[in-house]
C-alpha cells in the first residue's frame, strides 16, 4: 500500500486470475463448484497468508496452517452467509478469528508445558533472532535489519490485541479503516482510536529512529 | 518542533491516506504553512515505511499454495463423503444394538424392582410417639395453668352460693 494514498489497491489484485466476481464465485462453489472453489483459494490465498504470517510472529508452517483452516471454514460456512457483507470481509473476519485462535492455543500450551522458554517462544524468535547480549552498546544508527524486525515484534507484542490488530491490518496489509472495521466487526471510529493509540506507542517507541 | 495539538488524528488520517478530498486539500493549505506539523507528518510516514519493510512478508510458493488447495479440496471431499449422524445409524444397523441392548437392561430391571423400590410403606407407632403425645398434653395444661385455677375459684363460689340460696 502507499501509504500517501493509502488506498487499498493490490489488496484484491488476485482478482485477475478469474474474470468472475466473488459473489458468481460464491455461489458456484455452494453448488460444490471445484473450480469456483480453487479458483477463491487461488484469489485471496496470498493475502490470506501474509495476515497469518504476521499473527503468527513469521512462522511459516503455522501461518500455512492458519490459511488453510481459514479457507476451510469459509468453505463449510459458506450456506451462512448471506452476503449482507462482501465476500472477502467476511473471509478476512473468519481468518483473523482464525488466526486469533491458534494463537492464543499456542500461547496457552507454551505457558503450560513450557514456561522457560515463554520469553524466547511467545515471541516467536528464531534463534538468529534473538537478543545478543553484546548488542547493548550498537549504535540504534547500526541497528540491523533483522535486530529492527524485531524490535517491531515485539513492539507489536506488547499492544493490545485490538490495537495490533487494527494496526496490523491498516499499515501492513494496506486495508481501508472501513475494511478493517468490517473485520474487526467495530464501529470505524473504534478502529481509529485502535490505530491513533498503536501508532502513537509505537512513535513514542521508536523515537530514536527519528534522532538516530 | 511540535505539532498543533488539534490535528494530531488530521495527521494520522492523512500518512494513513484516509482524509476526504476536502479534508485533504485543508490539511495540505496547514501542511505548507505549519513545520511542526509538517515534521509530524514525515516523521509518521518514515516510521510507517519503515515498519513495512521490516516485516516483509515472503511469498507463498507455487508448491505451497498448491499444496494448501489441495488439502482444502481434500478436507472438503472428505466432509461431503461422510453421512450425516442419523443417516450413519440408518445406513450400520449394528449400531443400533448395544443401545438397544442398554434400553431392555434399563426397562427389565425397573419392571422387575420399580414398584418395590416406589411403595410407600408407612411405619407402626412407637413407643416415644405416645410418650410425645402425654409431654404435648402435659404442655398444655402447664400454659393454661392460671385459667384453670381461675375455673377452680368460679367454681367454689358457684358452690358457695348456691349453699346460701334459700330453698
Amino acid at each position: 500500500m502507499d501509504p500517501r494514498s493509502g488506498r487499498s489497491i493490490d489488496f484484491q489484485s488476485e482478482e485477475s486470475l478469474s474474470p468472475l466476481k466473488d459473489e458468481d464465485l460464491v455461489d458456484r462453489a455452494r453448488k460444490s463448484d471445484q473450480r469456483a472453489i480453487e479458483d477463491l483459494v487461488r484469489r485471496y490465498q496470498q493475502k490470506a497468508y501474509a495476515i497469518a504470517y504476521h499473527f503468527s510472529d513469521g512462522n511459516m508452517q503455522e501461518a500455512e496452517d492458519f490459511t488453510q483452516e481459514a479457507f476451510l471454514r469459509v468453505f463449510q460456512n459458506l450456506e451462512n452467509f448471506r452476503g449482507d457483507s462482501s465476500f472477502y470481509t467476511w473471509f478476512y473476519r473468519i481468518l483473523v478469528n482464525v488466526c486469533l485462535d491458534g494463537r492464543r492455543r499456542r500461547n496457552r500450551w507454551h505457558k503450560i508445558f513450557l514456561p522457560w522458554q515463554r520469553g524466547s517462544v511467545d515471541k516467536g524468535l528464531s534463534p538468529e533472532e534473538r537478543p545478543d547480549p553484546n548488542a547493548h552498546e550498537q549504535s540504534l544508527k547500526t541497528i540491523s535489519g533483522k535486530e529492527l524486525s524485531r524490535d517491531i515484534r515485539k513492539a507489536l507484542e506488547s499492544l493490545p490485541e485490538k490495537q495490533r490488530l487494527a494496526f496490523q491490518l491498516k499499515a501492513l496489509h494496506g486495508m481501508s479503516i472501513q475494511e478493517v472495521a468490517r473485520v474487526m466487526g467495530t464501529a470505524e471510529g473504534t478502529v481509529k482510536s485502535h490505530l491513533f493509540r498503536a501508532t502513537q506507542f509505537l512513535r513514542e517507541k521508536f523515537k530514536d529512529w527519528e534522532e538516530g | 518542533m511540535k505539532p498543533c495539538p488539534d490535528r494530531h488524528e488530521t495527521i494520522l488520517l492523512a500518512a494513513y491516506g484516509e482524509l476526504g478530498p476536502e479534508q485533504r486539500q485543508d490539511w495540505e493549505q496547514h501542511k505548507t504553512a505549519c513545520p511542526g506539523c509538517r515534521s509530524e507528518y514525515e516523521a509518521l510516514l518514515r516510521l510507517l515505511g519503515r515498519i513495512k519493510e521490516s516485516m516483509p512478508v515472503p511469498e507463498l510458493s507455487e508448491k505451497r499454495a498448491s499444496s494448501i488447495l489441495w488439502s482444502v479440496k481434500r478436507e472438503l471431499r472428505k466432509e461431503r463423503g461422510k453421512p450425516s449422524w442419523w443417516k450413519q445409524w440408518l445406513v450400520r444397523p449394528s449400531r443400533l444394538v448395544p443401545a438397544l441392548a442398554t434400553a431392555s437392561i434399563v426397562l427389565i430391571t425397573f419392571g422387575l424392582f420399580g414398584p418395590k423400590l416406589t411403595e410407600k410403606t408407612s411405619p407402626p407407632a412407637t413407643v416415644t410417639d405416645v410418650e410425645n403425645e402425654v409431654v404435648i398434653k402435659d404442655l398444655d395444661v402447664l400454659t393454661n395453668l392460671d385459667f384453670l385455677e381461675d375455673m377452680d375459684t368460679v367454681q367454689e363460689l358457684l358452690n358457695v352460693l348456691d349453699h346460701n340460696e334459700p330453698t
